[in-house]
């Protein structure tokens, strides 16, 4: 047995490997089902349809992307997609009738949630109106008229997520949402793998490299991603450097950047809700802070003189009911809640994500269904 | 394509391996061979294949001339046309846009700015290397030293081997011509085991110990952060050893290839930081480069033979054009430069350097060349001094992040480089058990290359 048969051997078993691997989903392979789900994604869809994925061990996004096993929360996470590629599972919306389309990013989509603890199912139950997920895909008015039109709804809700300082996109920008699409095929997965060059065994050689990498053995060259802190109770949290570096660090003067902002959001919504209005849709803004501006004020670590709350969600909700439009600002109910938790444990966002847990969930259930009631919505 | 990437492991090598064999004839398998180059030099970009294409044509031309016209001015004119061509490509796309800068800096010190905009020029990968081929070939052509061949193909499938094509070793004609003429008597299984060998240490040396190494030491070089002094020396070690094992691993891994297809390419890299002079250095650092450099440049200049000024004149001419060779930028002139001093007081020390213990002197002459490398790896003049100054005065800065580590990766670099023998000297027939270990290195190298960041080797560059 030479150098040369078993170097040939092993070359061959890894290329068998690497082609058998490829036509496989991810599932077992990452940190949470939203990667997975995200591998064969059809022309206008948010994720790969007709998935159900199951992960018994997930864990947050900030404690992966950091590469801090110590960090981590495991919980039980079930994912599902609906037809069009959405995260909507029917035993959840069950019969009620859809009145409300969620739009959002990575929050309404329920990252690190499982599909019971989302806001469209916990909305639903909540409302009895069926709340329908269409996170994290943006589209525009068009798509959200004809999702109306394909569920016979001739009046509703389109809640639109806006996340801590983010930026709308130009007015203008549209789109239609998808139909119905056909499930994924092992053939599809295959050639899908040479597109985005992520497949089985180059997930498992660099989750390989970065066992190594964790700071004990060799550098962890990705710690810098997230921001490790403690709350006022002693509990770990990690944050998003970059949100640290905006909020915590130096900033410009708050109305120099804050003011122009406040008013193009504005008038992007504003066109939205004049595009969406014929239909009998109305528009509600749901404004959601980054983890750090909800925790800041409660960290160990933050000087009295700076625990302050973020005022740009605040004055963009004035700014959004000044215009005409309904605006549900999470920031206080969220701070309310972060405070409460100090005592009960209970947090809004998972310590080892970006993300909303079930109980900031819950929270802003609440609030929603609050103003919907002061508004007679939907 | 790079030898370190998946899709040369898995596609590239078996295609071009199993269709060789297959092919029985001389003229199909150096026809083969010829596209394959091309396949594989296309892959970074196939609008240069046209150049090496022209170059290698002009070169076949002209070594049909020789064997027609043996003396006169027609022999002469095969003689200087393809070099003065060879040249003239190497000239535009490698040294035009240098020249520019400088024209313009010159412009400007004599107070009469020219402001010439620069051509922004790609330089066509392994250029400096084919050109070099085609050279040699026509030189030793004129010279007679070989037959110029009247198979086209053979000379293409020499100057487009895709082994030694974008980053040598520079392989002369008569060095290979012997097994291109008995190409299709080759046996495949004769060199298997020494080609996998040879390939299999050549992966290693790159991909788990310069690339390791270069993990390291590049933030560190590209930040402004001032070093302490021994973290100057740190860093610096750290290159000296990335760069010994990126290139002589990539030369290890070209022999490989050539084994696979019955071609011996000639060993590039002889232990050379055992080197007990700078003499000694660059009779083992790139072999390939400063025999052509000596054969071609040094000797015609008229060598050792005219007395001891014009022996240096002539070494620091060498070594000067050696380092512009590299790259066009004063550092490596000043490398080059750097360099030919050290040869001529080696020579001018002669015998003397005799009663200096081994030991000190191969101390010596590797912390002269670890100096000589901070310009050829810094980006620019003021950074390659702004090192030595860190190196050689007392300085302070922030600990490095990675001190520890490598410090560990120099020891394993500095013992492999200095205590062991090198790939040439190593019995290519390993027993089973080493054959699995060796198997186990390589699939230790495939675990990082499925990492997918797979690095190109650093003497692409040049």
């Amino acid at each position: 047995v030479g150098l040369a048969y078993l170097v040939t051997l092993l070359l061959m078993a890894t290329l068998v490997a690497d082609g058998i691997t490829r036509a496989l989903p991810i599932d077992w392979l990452t940190f949470r089902p939203w990667e997975a789900a995200l591998q064969q994604v059809p022309p206008g869809a948010a994720f790969e349809p007709h998935r159900e994925i199951d992960c018994p061990r997930c864990y947050g996004d900030l404690a992966n992307m950091a590469n801090l096993p110590r960090y981590r929360v495991y919980r039980h996470e079930r994912f599902s997609t609906d037809a069009r590629g959405y995260r909507n599972r029917a035993d959840l919306i069950g019969d009620a009738p859809v009145r409300i389309l969620l739009v959002g990013d990575s929050f309404v989509a329920g990252a690190g949630l499982t599909d019971a603890d989302t806001l469209g199912a916990k909305l639903t139950a909540r409302l009895g109106v069926g709340a329908y997920n269409t996170a994290p895909m943006v589209f525009g008015p068009t798509g959200y008229k004809s999702l109306a039109r394909a569920f016979g709804a001739t009046s509703g809700v389109v809640v639109v997520q806006h996340l801590g300082w983010a930026v709308t996109p130009a007015i203008g920008t549209d789109g239609d949402a998808p139909g119905p699409l056909p499930a994924v095929g092992a053939a599809d997965r295959f050639r899908g793998s040479f597109r985005r060059d992520v497949f089985p065994l180059r997930i498992l050689a660099n989750q390989a490299v970065k066992s190594l990498q964790t700071g004990r053995l060799l550098r962890n060259p990705f710690a810098d991603f997230a921001t490790i802190d403690e709350l006022a109770n002693g509990q770990p949290m990690l944050f998003r450097s970059a949100d640290v570096a905006v909020w915590g660090g130096a900033r410009p003067p708050f109305d120099v950047w804050a003011g122009p902002r406040w008013r193009d959001n504005v008038a992007f919504y504003q066109w939205v809700q004049e595009q969406i209005a014929p239909a009998g849709l109305r528009l509600a803004v749901l404004l959601v802070p980054h983890k750090y501006t909800a925790y800041q004020p409660f960290l160990r670590a933050t000087p009295a003189a700076r625990r302050e709350v973020d005022p740009y969600l605040p004055g963009l909700a004035a700014a959004l009911r000044q215009a005409g439009l309904v605006a549900i600002d999470l920031s206080q109910p969220f701070y309310a809640a972060a405070e409460r938790g100090l005592a009960t444990g209970e947090l809004v966002y998972w310590p080892d994500d970006t993300h909303w847990s079930p109980h900031g969930v819950d929270v802003a259930v609440a609030a929603i269904a609050e103003t919907f009631a002061a508004h007679g919505l939907p | 394509m790079l030898f370190n990437s998946l899709p040369f492991l898995y596609a590239f090598l078996p295609i071009t391996y199993v269709v060789f064999w297959q092919l029985r004839s001389r003229q199909q398998r150096y026809v083969w061979l010829t596209l394959t180059g091309y396949v594989f030099y296309g892959f970074w970009n196939y609008k240069f294949c046209a150049i090496m294409a022209g170059s290698t044509l002009v070169s076949y031309l002209a070594g049909l001339g020789m064997l027609r016209w043996r003396e006169g001015p027609a022999r002469r004119a095969c003689l200087v046309v393809p070099i003065v061509i060879d040249l003239a490509l190497l000239g535009f796309f490698k040294y035009a846009d240098f020249g520019i800068d400088n024209l313009n800096a010159v412009s400007v010190w004599l107070g009469r700015p020219l402001a010439l905009d620069p051509l922004r020029i790609v330089l066509p990968i392994g250029i400096s290397f084919y050109t070099f081929h085609t050279i040699t070939y026509i030189v030793d052509s004129y010279r007679g030293v070989v037959t110029p061949t009247r198979n086209l193909f053979e000379f293409s499938c020499y100057v487009s081997l895709f082994a030694q094509l974008v980053a040598g070793p520079i392989v002369r004609f008569r060095q290979i011509e012997r097994d291109l003429d008995d190409i299709d008597h080759a046996d495949r299984r004769v060199d298997l085991d020494a080609a996998w060998s040879f390939f299999a240490i050549g992966l290693a040396k790159k991909v788990l110990v310069a690339d390791s190494l270069a993990r390291l030491i590049d933030p560190v070089i590209a930040s402004a952060e001032p070093l302490a002094t021994l973290d100057a020396w740190l860093v610096m070690l750290g290159y000296t050893y990335q760069l010994y094992f990126d290139f002589s691993g990539y030369s290890d891994m070209a022999v490989g290839l050539g084994l696979m297809f019955g071609l011996r390419l000639p060993q590039n890299f002889n232990s050379p930081y055992k080197a007990v002079d700078p003499a000694d250095f660059w009779r083992r650092w790139h072999i390939s480069l400063s025999t052509v450099l000596r054969d071609y440049l040094y000797i015609p200049l008229g060598g050792s033979r005219f007395g001891t000024l014009a022996t240096y004149r002539n070494l620091m001419i060498t070594m000067l054009l050696g380092g512009l060779w590299h790259g066009a930028a004063w550092t490596f002139v000043i490398w080059g430069a750097y360099h030919g001093a050290l040869l001529c007081l080696t020579r001018a020390a002669g015998q003397r350097l005799e009663a200096v213990p081994v030991l000190a002197r191969q101390v010596g002459t590797f912390l002269l060349v670890v100096i000589g490398w901070v310009f050829f790896r810094a980006p620019d003049l003021p950074t390659a001094l702004r090192f030595l100054r860190s190196m050689l005065t007392p300085a302070s800065g922030e600990p490095l992040a990675d001190g520890l580590a490598l410090l560990a990766a120099l020891v394993v670099a500095g013992v492999i480089a200095h205590t062991m023998p090198n790939t040439f000297e190593l019995r290519h027939r390993p027993r089973p058990a080493l054959a699995v270990a060796m198997t186990g290195m390589v699939a230790l190298c495939l675990l990082v290359m499925y990492t997918g960041n797979a690095t190109p080797f650093l003497y692409f560059q040049f």
